[in-house]
Parts: C-alpha cells; sequence; structure tokens
C-alpha cells in the first residue's frame, strides 16, 4: 500500500501559472516566516523593501523592533574626576533610562560606550537600558603579547564594538600603547608604531573568549617607538576614545594619531593627526561620531576655540578636514537659548550623593556660574550637528554648528563637587549615550 | 515487510520519479512528518515523497542517516566511546561539507526540510540563506531569491524612508 503525503499547498492549477509561482515562491510562506525571524533588524529593514509578501510578514510579526536600537541620545555620561561613580547628565523629563550602574561593580565608572553598552574598569560589560552586566575573563597570556606586557598594562585601552542592527553580540578589542621608556621590554627603539602586521587580542561575547587577531596595515606606519616616547605630550592616563562606525573601529592611538581598523577584512590605517595641532597648548583631541560621519574636535587657544574635523574617507582617502572653527567666547557672548526643540532641562542624577538630580539650586538658580572660566569639550551629538560642551564644570551646554547658536541644557556639576575635588576638579571622560533595548548579556 | 536485520524496521521512501529508498524506521523518523505518519498508522512500507525527487531525497535520507541519534532502544551504532563533543564537533564539520551545495539544491533542500519538518536540516539549511539576506544588497536579495519587486518606485521609497538609518 502506498501513502501520498498530501501537499500542503495546491492552489495553483498544474502548468504555467504553476511554474511561475513556483519561480516566485521559492520558499513557503512559514519557511520564510521562519528565515525572517532570525535576521537581524538591518537585514529587516532591507527586506522590508523586496515586496508587499515580505513586508507584509515583517510587519504582521512585528519582526523589526527599531525602537530598541540606540537611535536616540539618551543622555551624556560623565566620568567626574575623584567620584567613583560616573553620572549621567539627562533630559528631566523624558521617560529616561538610568545612569546608575552602582548594581554592577563597584567602580563604576564609564571607561567605553558603544552603541548602548557601556565598558567599567572593572571588565564589566553593562547595557543601562535592560540593566543586564557581563564579566569579561582576565585577557589570557597570548603568544603576541609575550615581552611586551606593559604596552597593554600600562597604557593598554579596551574598546567596544557593537552593533545591534547588525548583531546581537559584541566585541572587546585592546589596543596595546607604548609605555615608559624603561617598560619596552622585547620592542627595539627603532621598531615601526604600530607594527605592519598589528596583532590586537580580541574577546568575543558569542565565543565568550579572548582570541588574537592580525591585521595588517596599509600605508604607513605613526613613526617609530622611539618616535611614540619622545613626542608623547599626552600622559598615558589621558582619555582615549573610540568610534564603530560601518564595519570599523576608530581609535585615538598616541600623539594624536588614530587608527582606523577594519574588523571584517583584518586591516588597518594610520590617520595622522589634524594639521595645525601642534598649536594647541593643551591638546586633548576628543574623537566621536556624528551621523555617518567620525569626528574629531579640540577646544584649544586658553578653551577659546573649538575646531571640529570631519574624516573624510572618499575615494580611499582617510584624512581630517577641517570643518569649523568657533570662537567659544563671542558666542557666550552672544547669550544663548533653552533647547529649542523641546525646551526641557537637562539634569546630573547625582549619584555619588544619593540621587535626587541637580536642581541648581546649591548652585544658585542663575544658570551661569560666577565667572567663564574655561570650556571642557563633552562630546558629539549622534545624530544631529551639535556639539556638548562644558562651562567651567557647572552649565552643559550645546552649540549648533551649522545655525552657529549656543543652547543652555542645564547644571551638570555634581552635588558638594567642590568640597570633594578641590582644585583637581574635571572631567575624565565623557560619552553621548544612545540607549538600546537588545543584545542580551550573559 | 522489509526487515533487513533483526530488531530493525526498514522503510520504503518512493520520489514521484520513481526511485525507491529502504531507510531504517528510526532514520526516517527523523522526519516529524514521517513520524506523524508511522504513529498514526497511515504508513504501511512504502511512503510516497511528492515533490522532492530523488536526488534531493537521497541527500535528505543522507543527512538523517549521520543524525539519527545512534544510542538509543535499537541499539545501533554504539557511539559510547566518543566523547559527546568530540562527536558534536564531528558532526558540525560535516554538516559544513554537506551544504557546500549549489543555490538550487539549497532551495530545494530547505523545502524539503519544511514539508518533511527535519528541524536541524532546516536550521542549517535557511542559515545560508540568512546569511545572504544579511549580507547583501536589496537587488542582490531580490535576484538571489528570484523575489519578484512588486513595489512602485515611490512606494519602495516610503518604505526605506521610514527605516532610513538601515540604508546608510
Amino acid at each position: 500500500m502506498e501513502v501520498v503525503v498530501q501537499q500542503e499547498r495546491r492552489t495553483c492549477d498544474q502548468g504555467r501559472d504553476m511554474h511561475m509561482e513556483a519561480v516566485i515562491k521559492l520558499l513557503p510562506d512559514d519557511v520564510l516566516a521562519d528565515i525572517l525571524r532570525r535576521l537581524p533588524p538591518r537585514s529587516l529593514a532591507t527586506s522590508r523593501c523586496v515586496c508587499k509578501a515580505w513586508h507584509d510578514m515583517i510587519d504582521a510579526g512585528q519582526l523589526l523592533r527599531a525602537d530598541l536600537l540606540p537611535h536616540t541620545l539618551g543622555g551624556i555620561f560623565i566620568d567626574f574626576r575623584f567620584l567613583q561613580v560616573s553620572e549621567l547628565f539627562r533630559p528631566s523629563t523624558r521617560t529616561a533610562v538610568s545612569g546608575d550602574l552602582t548594581y554592577s561593580s563597584a567602580n563604576a565608572a564609564v571607561s567605553e560606550h558603544c552603541n548602548g553598552l557601556v565598558l567599567l574598569p572593572s571588565h564589566t560589560v553593562v547595557n543601562p537600558a535592560t540593566r543586564q552586566c557581563a564579566q569579561l575573563p582576565p585577557l589570557p597570556p597570548l603568544p603576541s603579547r609575550a615581552g611586551m606586557e606593559d604596552f597593554y598594562v600600562l597604557g593598554g585601552d579596551k574598546f567596544l564594538v557593537f552593533d545591534p542592527s547588525v548583531s546581537p553580540h559584541y566585541e572587546v578589542v585592546s589596543i596595546p600603547l607604548v609605555p615608559f621608556e624603561e617598560r619596552l621590554g622585547r620592542m627595539p627603539r627603532e621598531s615601526e608604531w604600530p607594527p605592519s602586521l598589528f596583532v590586537l587580542p580580541v574577546y568575543s561575547s558569542e565565543t565568550k573568549r579572548w582570541e588574537e587577531r592580525p591585521f595588517v596595515r596599509q600605508g604607513s606606519a605613526a613613526g617609530t617607538i622611539a618616535g611614540m616616547l619622545e613626542e608623547d605630550r599626552l600622559h598615558l592616563g589621558v582619555k582615549r576614545y573610540g568610534v564603530y562606525l560601518r564595519g570599523a573601529l576608530y581609535v585615538q592611538i598616541q600623539n594624536d594619531f588614530c587608527c582606523r581598523i577594519s574588523m571584517a577584512d583584518r586591516k588597518y590605517r594610520v590617520i595622522r593627526p589634524p594639521a595645525g595641532m601642534e598649536m594647541a597648548e593643551y591638546p586633548e583631541l576628543h574623537l566621536g561620531k556624528s551621523g555617518n560621519e567620525v569626528r574629531c574636535a579640540l577646544v584649544e587657544d586658553a578653551f577659546r576655540f573649538l575646531r571640529v574635523w570631519g574624516l573624510d574617507e572618499s575615494r580611499g582617502r582617510c584624512k581630517w578636514a577641517l570643518k569649523h572653527r568657533v570662537d567659544l567666547r563671542q558666542a557666550l557672548a552672544r547669550g544663548m537659548c533653552r533647547r529649542e526643540e523641546t525646551d526641557e532641562r537637562w539634569i546630573l542624577e547625582n549619584v555619588n550623593d544619593g540621587g535626587g538630580g541637580s536642581d541648581g539650586e546649591e548652585e544658585g538658580d542663575d544658570q551661569a556660574p560666577a565667572k567663564s572660566d574655561y570650556m571642557s569639550f563633552l562630546g558629539f551629538h549622534p545624530f544631529e550637528d551639535v556639539v556638548f560642551l562644558c562651562d567651567t564644570l557647572t552649565r552643559g551646554l550645546a552649540y549648533h554648528l551649522k545655525r552657529s547658536r549656543l543652547e543652555y541644557m542645564g547644571i551638570l556639576r555634581p552635588r558638594h563637587y567642590g568640597h570633594i575635588a578641590g582644585s583637581v576638579a574635571g572631567v575624565n571622560a565623557s560619552f553621548p549615550y544612545t540607549p538600546c533595548g537588545m543584545g542580551e548579556l550573559s | 515487510m522489509a526487515t533487513r536485520e533483526a530488531g530493525k524496521k526498514m522503510i520504503m521512501l518512493k520520489s514521484p520519479d520513481g526511485m525507491e529508498f529502504e531507510v531504517e524506521e528510526a532514520v526516517a523518523m527523523e522526519s516529524q512528518t514521517i513520524r506523524k505518519m508511522i504513529e498514526d498508522d497511515c504508513a504501511d512500507t512504502a511512503i510516497l515523497i511528492p515533490n522532492i525527487n530523488s536526488k534531493i531525497l537521497s541527500r535528505v535520507i543522507e543527512y538523517c542517516n549521520k543524525h539519527v541519534p545512534t544510542t538509543g532502544a535499537t541499539g545501533a551504532a554504539a557511539s559510547d566511546t566518543v566523547a559527546p563533543a568530540a562527536l558534536a564537533e564531528d558532526l558540525k564539520i560535516w554538516d559544513a561539507e554537506f551544504i557546500k551545495v549549489n543555490r538550487a539544491t539549497r532551495f530545494d533542500l530547505i523545502q524539503a526540510a519544511s514539508y518533511l519538518n527535519i528541524k536541524g536540516l532546516l536550521d542549517l539549511t535557511s542559515q545560508t540563506t540568512i546569511d545572504t539576506i544579511s549580507d547583501n544588497s536589496l537587488e542582490e536579495i531580490r535576484s538571489f531569491l528570484s523575489t519578484k519587486n512588486d513595489y512602485l518606485p515611490e512606494e519602495e521609497q516610503t518604505i526605506r524612508r521610514e527605516n532610513q538609518w538601515a540604508f546608510q
């Protein structure tokens, strides 16, 4: 006896229609639905445009959750000198994600941020939006590190690579830095830096392991190890920033050089410092991104001028181009307005002092410090042509680069900060934070 | 009833192009569709599998043969001496080789896996499609999956704009 298994979809008649149907629908609907369900957000967004059937299937199943992606600005994490925990300076009215990370680690000072994930010095990765944490295993003694241990211990920086629109997994890349003269280990002073084959320890949340990945340099090195030693105007302790954009990690190395590390094709390039950097008295180049552009900024000339560069990556170039030069004193003198779009005040959460938010009372609600002494750079607005500044560690300001307009955001001085930090008050690092509801941490 | 060895019930699978495949019942039951038929007693000894040609059916049987649990009531090919991790690694390598087929064959395998309800094979065969959709542009996806674009240009623009971030 033979049993004929019933065909599930025999809606079409034999012949030409059947053939057409087969060509158009190579995959049965349920198989297609199953495939779509497993796609990352970016691919789902593309798939919605493939044809109407795909669009309807994705929307009916609510498969694309763009609302969970890091597409909004949730505030700015600020790591103040002498404070244990980073503070989140954020809009007061919006249903905001709390920046209180004390549940994750005793030392909750944010040292890196990428698309909604933050990295703490205890090597804890935290998602403040989901309040999930993951502890990285210690960097193992990989062969490439032998004899170069101090390149990682004394100055090595770790950077997050995370794009939830492409993958729920993240990576952490450790970038060695040339340490002090007496700690060079096996590295001869005259060798190129970074080396033509830059072997970097990379942690993958998918494999939960550190591994070594070689990146081949394209173009010339930044210089020699000796050069890094002599010219290193930046102390090893100065914050170096990283940006992850379109599959490439951009990181600051030494002497205002940056690297563009292409994660997929295992290549990297050195980006020379912007022209005119040497003029700066206290060069602290701040790397970041706005929209689809990698940028860097510098506050110079006794905090009077702000210069902003954009990275020109057209036609295989990789070069800083000056975009804006802002006279901050003039801008301050012109006066400022409230954040136009929302008219909402930003507050500091004051986690270090039991919370409650800064209401400006202690500082006096006059919105201005007694005297505008200096401006520090807080970061780039991730989606708008705006930079964030801080006036004399008191007022948070937003400067519209295109409209040349300064906006007052709110008081960001931590409560009792003057008593705690005294003359060493300052900002170690700051990160515009984009909350993300995706990516399970475990 | 075809019985090759004592304790091993054999089943005949027939493809529409007339080929017959004699397989162990346990192997055939890797397919949930066939399992249900056997359990519901609607199958005797021969099952015609429509729409899956002999070439694809033989590959599906090959997959099931490899993936049928080797320890169990039937006591087939004992693997007590092999560590489970090593076994899993071996299967992964085997799968990677198995899936090195052309596009048409892969779609046939996806359809077969879906129709016969073999989860492991469906996962394996659709992963390549998932990767393809993830790694390619809109036009490439359409051409790869032979999907016809039924949008008007302005409709497509609107839908694109709804998620502009994905196209930058």
